[in-house]
């Protein structure tokens, strides 16, 4: 997994096994800030949730989950 | 939001996942020459604006004015033993507001099919509240009968322009 932030000042990039995150650790634990966000998700669910980013990937390598850019030019992206 | 016919090439090119590189050759012309329009110092050949747009996946009138022409949905049906399957297709939202913010999302079919399972709705990707009037379950079953492109176009009342396609 790839995250990228760029503005005027700053221009990060992450590079993150997906391994790391697509494990029922990790799940539980996006699972539980995904509750108190306000989406109700149970770690179950964000396994079988992570088993299908996984999956996708697998398939559809350098796959853009989301971008996001600022009308000040600022760049979000994230890619699998 | 006002910006300029390079600073539109270069966004439009970076979401079509091309480098520099790349579009120089589709065009027949140097990068320097991409860097340049990129950078506002020079312009493209007017012959080459309509490829220009075609690559970019817009309006030459799009390309020169910034202005978004709202398109006629675009829906085709794919016949029973064309479909893909539904594992390998992929929801795109997109989000154009009004104060100039773009937002991409692209979900698998399979994730929205689970979340639609599990009695999730859409993720508020904006908080915009034009998002919360769409019927992910109908567009899931338009799916399964075959539809794909954009099916589903809505401008609010604030200006935001928000699609959802297929594919």
């Amino acid at each position: 997994m790839k995250i990228r932030i760029q503005d005027e000042d700053t221009h990060l990039q992450f590079v993150i096994p997906t391994s790391l995150i697509c494990n029922r650790l990790a799940t539980k634990q996006i699972s539980k800030a995904l509750n108190r966000g306000g989406l109700t998700i149970s770690p179950e669910e964000a396994v079988q949730f992570a088993k299908i980013l996984k999956e996708y990937k697998r398939h559809h390598k350098g796959w853009k989950l989301i971008e996001i850019i600022g009308a000040d030019g600022s760049h979000l992206e994230i890619t699998l | 939001m006002e910006t300029t016919l390079g600073k539109r090439i270069a966004m439009l090119r970076r979401q079509k996942e091309l480098r520099q590189d790349d579009l120089a050759g589709m065009l027949d012309v140097s990068p320097q020459a991409v860097s340049k329009w990129e950078n506002d110092q020079t312009c493209p050949d007017i012959s080459l604006l309509p490829r220009l747009a075609q690559i970019l996946g817009v309006t030459v009138d799009e390309l020169l004015s910034g202005k978004q022409e709202l398109q006629q949905a675009n829906v085709k049906m794919i016949p029973p033993a064309e479909q893909k399957s539904i594992s390998d297709m992929m929801l795109r939202i997109i989000i154009d507001s009004a104060d100039g913010d773009k937002v991409r999302v692209n979900l698998p079919m399979a994730l929205v099919q689970l979340a639609l399972d599990t009695g999730k709705g859409l993720p508020q990707v904006s908080g915009k509240d034009a998002m919360k009037n769409i019927d992910l379950s109908q567009i899931l079953e338009m799916v399964r009968q075959g539809a794909v492109g954009t099916l589903a176009e809505i401008e609010s009342g604030d200006g935001d322009i928000i699609r959802i396609l297929v594919e």
